[in-house]
């Protein structure tokens, strides 16, 4: 049985060296998977995509985010992903590149939704996580939140809340901090 | 690419302590090479992505040790890359290479055997996995429970609030004790108690305490595996060693199933092309296909996204790819692997679906190696087990071991694809024949059902499709498999089916001995 390899391996040899060529890396079954997702998408006008390093990476790309309604109405959101080779086994790395004020993603850009984490499974795909991002800006959750005071003005007072939000996208100071302009 | 550790030492026998920090390979390699005359073991201290393909492709067998899903994952497909399909569909025999992978965790532990083309890789039963472990992070930065919360409360969220930039490294005893303190800071914050520096370690770093006992038993089973596939003694195991030491002591062998739409072992669906065709009169040309049907098409080869129906920035990106012919694109090759993605069905009943397709160009040479698996028949690979050197090495060898490299998926399968066939008691054809099934037909002398077998093979076209005989279910091996939960080591299963064999074989020998006697007997009768 261990003989017969050798045999195949020395014209495997000689066709390469015939073409010159040597084989090429392999794709991963989950940068196919990956490929068949980003190929489905089917994003709302408010989410658009670029990709950074060219249409052959497939595993590092933005989304940005243009809410057209709610809270965030105009303002324009950028999210970083980032996708592992054991895709979908592992959910995709999503950070909030702009700071923004919002009782869900902190000011390092961690976003909390639960399927990029908990509640991620494989038949979830890129397209659910966008939806998902997108529907953090139409409703803002007060409950469980990672930047909390956003999450008590929101709870509390949510006229002040908006009036935050407005400021904190056109640029200035909520608070002790401040947020560079997004709008 | 692992360092010897202090740690390491309880149950890593080739190790001793003046070894700590040097490459675990070239240690080992030593050691072993001290102990064993004849045997020669090339140390490798780098990561396995790191060698080219042609590394790899000079082996006979893979035996796998790795520690994360993504190396077995990256393996996998470099071994399965290697499978080539003839115009049947079968596997090209020449092409398979063998894995043997284990692996443990505390008290558990599996051990398989991966044949591309005939057993499923690693991808087919990738579903196996149950998801990981991962908290919400607004339970760990506003309501921790448990030290873990704690834990990766300080890995995840504090480390960027203040070393923002840097990046985090498990390896970086530096960068460990600093989430210690801070999970320690935390834990005290909420009175959770328990948060040691191990813990921190195993939480980080996802690692759990390994077992002396668990290493040795998934070990023992792989090296004994690959044994077999190298030696062609005995039927390798089929194909899935599940290993649980939490109570008692139990062991189950599963045999799964191959996904024949598996995207990495599969065969694909061959497709012809001239070579002058282009993207988009390729990609038409699929929904016509019969056996695709697929519309609104995407096309990627080796990485390269040739063209994609979506977002709208990729779409225009590759558009200009649309007028190109499909030789170029694939590098002018003359026949590989492309993946395509598109809609299938129609109407309401539309579903995606990601097929793999052998795409062959025709008129190039080269072309007709798609069927050149006849050269090797049963009957070469049986001389050579029986030959002189496996003889001396004392190793007893089996009429069934032509079973073990042929396509043996049933002829019903009405199984579905990769799930596992774990109804044990099913009395239909789908039972794989076994050793002790000998028992069910003692009539049968195995030397004759061997020149039988090897005569069916040589006269048969490549073309028909590989015969076994009809297996019979055995009561016995059914009790023999419920017996093996209640014993304490997989060895006692071993010896009594070696013996088993071994009285069935000298009983025939003396059957047809005592036949021919009675033949020569009648003959000399008769004249």
């Amino acid at each position: 049985m261990i003989r017969l390899f050798k045999i195949k391996e020395k014209q495997r040899e000689l066709a390469e060296n015939a073409n010159g060529k040597s084989p090429v890396k392999k794709q991963t079954a989950g940068e196919l998977r990956l490929h068949k997702d980003i190929s489905e998408l089917n994003l709302p006008k408010s989410c658009s995509m670029s990709f950074p390093n060219g249409k052959d990476d497939l595993m590092n790309f933005e989304v940005i985010i243009r809410p057209d309604e709610g809270y965030y109405m105009g303002g324009t959101f950028f999210f970083s992903f980032q996708i592992s080779h054991i895709y979908p086994h592992e959910a995709p790395k999503v950070k909030c590149k702009t700071k923004i004020y919002h009782p869900n993603i902190d000011l390092e850009g961690n976003v909390c939704l639960n399927i990029l984490r908990e509640d991620w499974k494989p038949v979830l795909n890129v397209n659910t996580i966008i939806y998902g991002l997108y529907h953090l800006f139409t409703e803002p959750n007060h409950e469980d939140p990672l930047n909390h005071e956003a999450a008590a003005v929101l709870k509390e007072n949510p006229n002040m809340f908006g009036s935050n939000v407005r400021r904190a996208m056109i640029g200035g100071f909520v608070g002790q901090t401040f947020f560079p302009r997004c709008i | 690419m692992d360092r010897i550790e202090v740690t390491n030492l309880n149950r890593q026998f080739l190790f001793r302590l003046e070894d700590v920090g040097k490459p675990k390979a070239e240690i080992a390699a030593k050691r072993v090479m001290e102990r064993v005359g004849d045997v020669n073991i090339s140390p490798h201290f780098c990561r396995i992505e790191d060698k080219p393909l042609d590394f790899y492709s000079d082996f006979s067998i893979i035996v796998l040790g790795l520690d994360s899903i993504e190396a077995r994952s990256y393996i996998n497909a470099v071994a399965c890359g290697f499978l080539e399909y003839n115009s049947d569909d079968e596997p090209v025999e020449e092409t398979v290479k063998p894995l043997v992978d284990g692996g443990t965790e505390g008290f558990k532990g599996h051990a398989r055997i991966i044949i591309p083309g005939t057993t499923p890789c690693f991808e087919c039963t990738i579903w196996l996995f149950p998801p990981q472990v991962k908290f919400p992070l607004c339970t760990l930065a506003e309501t921790p429970r448990t030290a873990a919360h704690c834990i990766e409360y300080a890995h995840l969220i504090k480390w960027d609030e203040v070393h923002s930039g840097k990046s985090f490294d498990p390896d970086n005893p530096e960068h460990m004790q600093w989430v210690y303190s801070e999970a320690v800071k935390r834990a005290e914050l909420f009175g959770i108690p328990g948060v040691t520096y191990s813990l921190t370690q195993g939480v980080v770093k996802n690692i759990i305490p390994a077992i002396a006992s668990t290493n040795a038993i998934v070990s023992a089973a792989c090296a004994l595996e690959t044994l077999k596939i190298v030696s062609g003694c005995s039927k390798t195991l089929s194909n899935y060693l599940t290993y649980n030491g939490v109570e008692g002591l139990h062991t189950k062998v599963t045999e799964f199933v191959k996904d024949q739409d598996c995207l990495v072992c599969g065969p694909g669906v061959l497709i012809e092309l001239e070579r002058s065709i282009t993207l988009k009169k390729f990609i038409d040309h699929l929904e016509g296909h019969p056996r695709l049907l697929l519309t609104r098409v995407s096309v990627t080869h080796r990485g390269k996204n040739l063209y994609m129906q979506a977002p709208p920035v990729l779409e225009e990106m590759t558009r200009s790819n649309l007028d190109l012919p499909l030789f170029e694109l694939m590098g002018e090759v003359s026949k590989d692997i492309i993946h395509v993605n598109g809609m299938s069905g129609k109407g309401d009943k539309t579903q995606s679906c990601l097929r793999k397709l052998r795409v062959v160009f025709k008129g190039i040479d080269g072309v007709a190696d798609i069927d050149m698996a006849g050269a090797y028949t049963a009957a070469s690979i049986i001389t050579h087990a029986q030959s002189k050197a496996v003889k001396q090495a004392r190793i007893r060898t089996s009429s069934l071991l032509c079973y073990n490299y042929y396509n043996r998926v049933p002829s019903n399968t009405d199984l579905t694809p990769a799930k596992p066939n774990t109804d044990t008691n099913s009395g239909t054809v789908t039972q794989k024949p076994r050793i002790w099934e000998l028992q069910a037909q003692p009539k049968q002398n195995p030397m004759l059902m061997l020149t039988d077998y090897t005569r069916e093979m040589s006269s048969r076209s490549r073309q028909a499709s590989r015969k076994l005989p009809k297996a019979v279910p055995n009561e016995e091996s059914l009790q023999e498999e419920s017996n093996a939960t209640n014993l304490t080591s997989i060895g006692a299963i071993y010896r009594r089916q070696s013996k088993k064999i071994r009285s069935h074989i000298e009983s025939s020998t003396e059957r047809k001995a005592h036949t021919t006697e009675e033949e020569r007997r009648e003959k000399s009768e008769v004249l």
